[in-house]
Parts: C-alpha cells; sequence; structure tokens
C-alpha cells in the first residue's frame, strides 16, 4: 500500500516539474524567438528548457540577468575545465579571464562545443590575427580548422597550449622515418619547429620562409665534414656584433650544449628575419616563466609592452636585468615627460635606502604588482615614506 | 617576546587575596602554575614560529660606500673574494670597473682601479703569490694583476679552438676554476692556463650559473634546468637535488658548514634553505630594497667567520648575515 502511495506523489511529483518547466520554456519563448535558440548543436540546459539554471527571470547582478558571473556560472557545471587546472603553466586568456563567452555561445550553434563561429579555425583566428587563413602550403589540420588536434582550448602544461612536447606531437602523424626525409641532415632530425611552420608557408614542407644565408646556398658553411653541432663561435665568426654585445657583464650566452645561439635562433629558417625560433615572447618565455607568470597574474602589468627586446638588450647587457640602459634611458624613451613633473629622478637624486641613484624602477616595477602605475608598493603612503621617513 | 613577557608577569602578579588555607593556596598554586604553563607553551610556539618565519639569520652589516657623488659608489658589484689571511671582503664592481676592499667589520678600507684598465671586471680570487686573477666581461679574460709590480696581463682562454667566455671564477689547490658561458660548463685550469677537465653540465640541462666547493666536492648549479650538482674530483655526478618546486629563478649556491645548502632566487630576492638530502628546510628574506632585502642579487657565500654574504648587485652592496 505504501508503495502505491510513494510511487502517486513521485508522479505527480515529476509531473509537476515536467509542468514547470515546459511551463517556464513557454514563457520565455513567448518573448525571445524560439529558433534563435535550436541551431544544431545546443547546449542542454536550453535543450531541456531550463532557463533559469542560468538566468534570474526577474533580477539580476550580472548582465543577461545571469545567476552569477559567466565563468563562475560555466564552471559550476563544467567543472572539468575548473579541474584541469587555471593555474597550469598555459591558460588560454579567455578562460584566464573567465571570458567564456568569447568562444562559446551559451544557447545553440551550429559548431560543435557551442563555438560562435563556423569551425575551431574560424574561433581561433578571430584573436589570433597574425595567422594567415590560408597558406600557399598549409598544413593539413589547419587547412580543416582543426586547431585542437595539436592545441588545448583552456589550459596545458606546455607553452602555446600545446598537447604534448612538439617533437613527440609533430611525430604523433608523422611517423615516416625522418632521415629518408631529411637527407644530408648532419645530425638526427628533431626541433621540428625550428624549421617547419606548423600552420603553413609559401615554402613547400612548410619550410618557414625566411631562411639563414648560409643555409641557401648549403651546409658547409656552417657545418664540418664531422657532422657535429656547429659551435657558438662559428656564428660569432659572422655575427660580430652578437659577440661585441655577449662580452657585457651579462649574457644570454649560458647554456648547456655547443652552441646557445640556437636556443633562440632557428639555424635553417624561421619566420622573420631574425631568425627566431618562435614569437620573441615564447623564446622569451621558455625559460623566463616566472616573469611571465607574474606579468599576467598580477593586476597592474605595464599595458603593450611590444617585445621583450624593446627594453631589453637580448644577448648582452652591462645593466641591471639586461635592460638596454639605466632604469630611466630604457622608460624615457617612451615617458618622455618622465622625471620633468615628477618625483626627481636622475644622476644627481640618491634613494636613502641603498645610496642608488633614483630611476623609475625605483619605485615601479614594469612586469606586474598589486599597485596602480606598476607601483612596488601602495602610492599613497607606504611607498613614500619607504624613504621620507619624516612624514 | 615583550608581550608574552608581560602576560607571563601579570598572571605572576594577580594573586588572590583571602584567608590563609593551605588547601586552597596548594590548588591556587597548581592553577597558577598550570596556566603560566599554557602561556610560556604558548609563548615557546609563538617564538618558534618567528624563528621559522625569518630563519636564523640576521643581518649584521652591509659592504657599501657612502655616496656623495655619482661615479664614487659601489655601482653594480657581481663578485666578492674572502680573504682568510688577510681578514679582507674584496668585492667585484662590474659598472665601476673598480676592485673595493673592505675590513672584516665592514670598514670600507680602498677602492681599486689598477691603471684605470679593468673592462667590466666580474669576478676576482687572490692567489698565495699575491697576485689578484680577474675576470674581464669586457675583455674575455682572465686577467692578471700584480699590485706589487703593477702590472696588469690578460689572458683570453681557449679551449681547443673554441673561445671561452670566463663568468664565474674559483681557486682550489693551484687550479683556477671558471664556469664557460658558451657551453655553460665548467672548466679547471692549470697555472698555464691550460684546461685539464671539463665538468659539463648534463644533457637536456640549461648550463651552469655558479658552483662551490664544499668537503671535496664539486657543488654545480644548473639555473635554467633548476638542478643542483654533486661531482666527485673525477667529474661524475654523486648526487642530484631538484630546486624547482621552492626556486622561482636558482643564480647561485653555497654550502654551509652543516651540509647545509643553500640557493639564491635571483628574482624572489630570497635564500633557500635545503637538507643535505635536498629536502626543503627554509626560506628567507625577499624582494625589496630595504636593508636586509634584495634587489637583483648575484652571488651568496659563506665567510670564514660564520656569516653569510648575499652580493645584492641591484641595490648595489653586500649584505652580510650572522646567525
Amino acid at each position: 500500500m505504501k508503495v502505491a502511495q510513494y510511487v502517486v506523489a513521485l508522479s505527480v511529483l515529476a509531473g509537476s516539474a515536467t509542468f514547470a518547466l515546459a511551463a517556464q520554456d513557454k514563457l520565455c519563448f513567448s518573448c525571445h524567438d524560439r529558433k534563435d535558440y535550436a541551431k544544431a548543436v545546443v547546449h542542454q540546459p536550453v535543450a531541456k528548457g531550463e532557463c533559469e539554471r542560468c538566468h534570474n527571470p526577474h533580477v539580476a547582478k550580472y548582465k543577461g540577468l545571469i545567476q552569477q558571473e559567466v565563468a563562475r556560472l560555466c564552471l559550476g557545471c563544467h567543472a572539468d575545465v575548473g579541474k584541469a587546472g587555471l593555474d597550469r603553466t598555459t591558460v588560454h586568456k579567455p578562460v584566464r579571464e573567465g571570458q567564456c563567452l568569447a568562444c562559446h555561445d551559451p544557447h545553440s550553434s551550429a559548431s560543435k562545443a557551442l563555438l560562435r563561429e563556423k569551425d575551431q579555425k574560424e574561433t581561433c583566428l578571430k584573436c589570433h590575427t597574425a595567422l594567415a587563413k590560408n597558406y600557399e602550403y598549409t598544413h593539413l589540420p589547419f587547412a580543416k580548422g582543426e586547431c585542437s588536434v595539436c592545441h588545448q582550448p583552456h589550459q596545458s602544461e606546455r607553452l602555446q597550449l600545446l598537447l604534448s612536447a612538439p617533437d613527440a606531437l609533430c611525430r604523433s602523424c608523422h611517423k615516416g622515418n625522418l632521415t629518408d626525409s631529411h637527407k644530408n641532415f648532419p645530425a638526427k632530425p628533431a626541433s621540428c619547429l625550428s624549421c617547419h611552420n606548423p600552420h603553413g608557408s609559401s615554402r613547400k614542407a612548410l619550410v618557414k620562409d625566411f631562411l639563414h644565408e648560409p643555409f641557401k646556398t648549403g651546409c658547409g658553411d656552417c657545418h664540418d665534414a664531422s657532422g657535429g653541432p656547429v659551435k657558438v663561435g662559428k656564428c660569432l665568426e659572422c655575427h660580430e656584433e652578437v659577440k661585441a654585445q655577449a662580452m657585457a657583464i651579462r649574457s644570454h650566452l649560458n647554456s648547456a650544449g655547443e652552441n646557445s645561439c640556437v636556443n633562440c635562433h632557428s639555424p635553417h629558417a624561421a619566420d622573420g628575419e631574425k631568425l627566431f625560433k618562435s614569437k620573441i615572447e615564447q623564446v622569451c618565455r621558455e625559460c623566463h616563466r616566472d616573469t611571465f607568470k607574474n606579468y599576467i597574474d598580477k593586476p597592474h602589468s605595464h599595458p603593450n609592452p611590444g617585445s621583450c627586446a624593446n627594453c631589453h638588450q637580448v644577448h648582452g647587457s652591462n645593466h641591471l636585468a639586461m635592460l638596454k640602459g639605466n632604469g630611466n634611458q630604457v622608460c624615457s624613451e617612451c615617458h618622455k615627460t618622465q622625471g620633468q613633473f615628477t618625483h626627481p629622478v636622475g644622476e644627481k637624486v640618491f634613494d636613502p635606502r641603498t645610496g642608488m641613484m633614483m630611476t623609475c624602477v625605483t619605485c615601479h616595477y614594469p612586469h606586474g604588482t598589486d599597485y596602480v602605475f606598476n607601483l612596488k608598493l601602495e602610492g599613497s603612503k607606504d611607498l613614500c615614506i619607504q624613504c621620507h621617513r619624516g612624514y | 617576546m615583550g608581550a608574552g613577557g608581560i602576560a607571563l608577569r601579570l598572571l605572576v602578579l594577580k594573586r588572590p587575596c583571602r584567608k590563609f588555607n593551605l588547601h586552597d593556596v596548594i590548588m591556587a598554586n597548581c592553577k597558577r602554575y598550570f596556566a603560566s604553563g599554557i602561556v610560556l607553551v604558548l609563548v615557546l610556539i609563538w617564538a618558534s614560529l618567528s624563528v621559522a618565519a625569518e630563519g636564523p639569520w640576521k643581518w649584521q652589516f652591509s659592504l657599501n660606500i657612502k655616496k656623495e657623488k655619482l661615479g664614487n659608489q659601489m655601482v653594480l658589484p657581481t663578485g666578492l673574494y674572502i680573504d682568510k689571511e688577510r681578514e679582507r671582503y674584496y668585492v667585484v664592481d662590474a659598472a665601476s670597473n673598480a676592485l673595493h676592499s673592505f675590513d672584516i667589520q665592514g670598514n670600507h678600507l680602498n677602492t681599486l682601479k689598477p691603471g684605470d684598465q679593468l673592462k667590466q671586471p666580474y669576478a676576482m680570487v687572490r692567489d698565495s703569490r699575491d697576485i689578484l686573477w680577474v675576470v674581464e666581461k669586457g675583455r674575455n679574460s682572465l686577467t692578471e694583476v700584480d699590485l706589487k709590480e703593477k702590472k696588469i696581463v690578460t689572458h683570453d682562454l681557449k679551449f681547443g679552438n673554441r673561445e671561452v667566455f670566463p663568468d664565474r671564477l674559483g681557486l682550489a689547490e693551484g687550479f683556477f676554476y671558471i664556469i664557460d658561458k658558451t657551453s655553460g660548463g665548467i672548466l679547471k685550469l692549470d697555472q698555464q692556463f691550460s684546461i685539464v677537465q671539463e665538468i659539463a653540465c648534463p644533457e637536456g640541462g640549461g648550463g651552469f650559473v655558479d658552483f662551490t666547493m664544499s668537503d671535496g666536492s664539486l657543488w654545480a648549479l644548473d639555473g635554467v634546468g633548476k638542478v643542483i650538482y654533486r661531482f666527485d674530483k673525477g667529474g661524475v655526478v654523486q648526487k642530484k637535488i631538484l630546486v624547482g618546486g621552492e626556486v622561482s629563478f636558482p643564480y647561485a649556491l653555497d654550502v654551509g658548514t652543516g651540509g647545509q645548502i643553500y640557493v639564491l632566487d635571483r628574482y624572489e630576492g630570497a635564500v633557500v634553505v635545503f637538507d643535505g638530502a635536498g629536502s626543503y628546510k627554509y626560506r628567507f628574506l625577499t624582494k625589496g630594497h630595504s636593508r636586509g632585502r634584495l634587489y637583483y642579487p648575484e652571488d651568496i657565500q659563506f665567510d670564514y667567520w660564520g656569516r653569510l654574504c648575499v652580493i645584492d648587485s641591484g641595490n648595489g652592496r653586500v649584505e652580510i648575515f650572522g646567525r
């Protein structure tokens, strides 16, 4: 008897819920055009008519009457994205900023994973504008718009959100004998991305567009008959200006192996005339990961710094932090009025804490701080009384 | 400590005033001692936590030069040589092309600019013949400075056909030990500058950035790889310690008399301490410009008087800490 009562009660409850959802569904779509929410891929709550899973129909703190901030709302169900670690080496910028809707449509989409554009490539290229849509020779996954064959969309332990280490990633598809495809290569072929562009190129085999001058004419200018790696001295024979820069108090000649030049530069082919292995920021980030993490994590960082080489002398420098000059010379390249109307800086002003010349970087740290204007401490008092103790 | 002491004193002085009764007195004393004991335990816990936060090291003094005008100060110290026999500190100032000497109380004694000829000196040692050996980055040279004879001789180093870019420098048992920036390895040279041994950074590493000799072993730090290696005299790896979990940008190391390993974190302005087995013990100091804070520090060394010396390049000084 009791069982029958339970069954009846549950049926009534289920019926009420269905009725309520249907009513809710009907009510929302009395204003919102249903067909706008009925593309090929529909977000599950929308499909079930559960609008209130995300929206409050009456009042909300957030735009679109959503119940919580976008990221918090999304992660409430898509916990796997959060569990994968939002503090990993590389977190995609929109994910880091909680901008899930930059890539995904929250209601329905013509594309898988509710992407806003017709495929992954179209979605990615909306921000990654430096990439061409098509190349003379295009990598097949890129041509098909399948960015996720190589990249994680949310976060990764690898730079550039790669799924795995670059060579291993390439070899997961290109399983053939590399020696056959790299005849006369003086060493075991490796570091695929130092010569090949993984998206596309105007050269066959996706060889990058800019070739090292000696490579254009063959291998013999750099490689000797031993077939061993080319040593740094060989590079410096031609690049004398780099040798002069490396003979500084601090230099980037600091790598294990025989040639630290190839830590940053590709000796054969690259995407730019300076033959960097990747974008310069990526090259620097390979070693200076914490600097980049700080820059990203801190609320106040120097806006649009551009290339690291704008401020730093990347081969070698006689200044602190391998800057191009002292802390005034570098900043005043852009901040022309610095020191004219603000706190005195320069050769006649000394920091009483250290006796060192006051410069912009005495108070500011452009790689990111917790305080406005990238100040090292709170600017209305704490920073000032470091030196002005009488106040 | 002060607050704890006051609390303890208040408890002792605050006696109840009532009629004498042996049982009551015993009970009152028991309660009082019990309460005092609790406070004492709390004070001890608080004190031990304070020590853990700061580490056992206290700032003692700085090797520095009073600045009256630009050009007369220590600008960018990069090297420190500690002379046990003469009880002197010698600081290499790369930006001023100068060598500054200090006594072991930290008083500035002299500033040497031998013949105004040094070009970006980076590190130095002094041998038993009183010759100063200086790594000059600007000349890519191991330079011999004979102060008595007023003679300076540069020595360009070669390893096979390769030009050596010298960096950190050490002297032990008549041999020079030099980091070669082009390979990231440590070269051992005899007095004729012949390379008798190369200790290469193991494959896949980022090159050595510092080394130290302790108990017959050579300890070397791979900065980018964030690994400490201990080599025997034959150059064979005896121990490998990973420090990446605790250190952001390891730049220098030294080994204390108790076998603890001290690693300098250049970005964080901190000293991170590991035991001989490589287990993290504690860290102290932070980034900044005030006394005892570090800004782009360059090197760390123990002196012969039980003190820890940190070359604080960005603040133009050498900070000396004692226990």
